[in-house]
């Protein structure tokens, strides 16, 4: 869309469906989870109307734990050995850095305490002809400021039309996941 | 104890809660998914020791 010039002091309606319907983010779900839960499947989240997407999480649960991720179609989780990540940790003047390759889950964050938001872009998940990227960043809210960033990758070609989380260790205490798509132009 | 599952469906914007399947429970413990601390046992309670003082001995006096 291009940018508008506002030329009256009066927005119509018609201006007003423009920006809705050409926004840049565009809510796509919203998932409140109760306690209980080890795994949260978002089903139907991607598809063709975009080609990449921003996923936000606030997590409680019970216990410290890394916070893993599938990738979902119509015929469930993909646990196939697919996935790789790789993490970098900087807290204080230290820095830390893990990569694992070949495993049937991805790791988009770590909870180094039992409260964790997370957020990132999903790219490319619902194109059949590329691999899926994850660019996620965490922050452990009960602890110090630090810098902790996990990129995730589905390593085939291959069209996905949801995600699931699945805890380590222990259970969600509650959790709000949201999805929104970047409006292809 | 077999933790639940939250499933939510963007198109719908349905969610539900729902124990695992048995194929998905155990691809959680494959993926080595643990329950997390387990609580504490009680400390198992010492019974008190009563310990009885020695007998005296009476002094065998002498003859």
């Amino acid at each position: 869309m291009a940018v508008k010039t506002w030329t009256s002091e009066r927005v119509t309606s018609a201006d007003i469906n423009t920006y809705l319907t050409n926004s840049g983010l565009v809510y796509v779900s919203q998932t409140t989870v109760g306690s209980g839960s080890a795994t949260a499947t978002i089903n139907s989240c991607f598809n063709s109307t975009y080609d990449n997407y921003r996923v936000v999480v606030t997590l409680d649960c019970t216990a410290e734990c890394e916070v893993r991720m599938k990738m979902r179609d119509a015929s469930g989780a993909d646990s196939t050995a697919n996935y790789a990540h790789q993490r970098l940790l900087v807290n204080g003047t230290g820095t830390t850095a893990q990569r694992a390759t070949g495993g049937t889950y991805g790791i988009i964050a770590f909870a180094n305490s039992t409260t964790v938001s997370f957020s990132g872009d999903v790219l490319l998940p619902n194109v059949s002809t590329d691999a899926t990227f994850w660019q996620m960043q965490n922050l452990t809210r009960s602890e110090t400021i630090r810098i902790e960033m996990l990129n995730t990758l589905y390593g085939a070609n291959k069209a996905f039309t949801g995600f699931e989380f699945t805890l380590s260790t222990g259970t969600i205490d509650s959790a709000v996941i949201s999805v929104y798509g970047y409006r292809k132009p | 104890m077999r933790p639940q599952i939250t499933e939510h469906d963007a198109l719908t914007n349905q969610t539900i809660v729902r124990e695992m399947t048995d194929a998905e429970y155990d691809q959680l413990l494959a993926d080595g998914w643990t329950a997390g601390e387990e609580p504490l046992e009680p400390a198992p309670v010492e019974e008190p020791v009563t310990e009885e003082p020695p007998a005296l001995e009476e002094e065998a006096g002498e003859a």
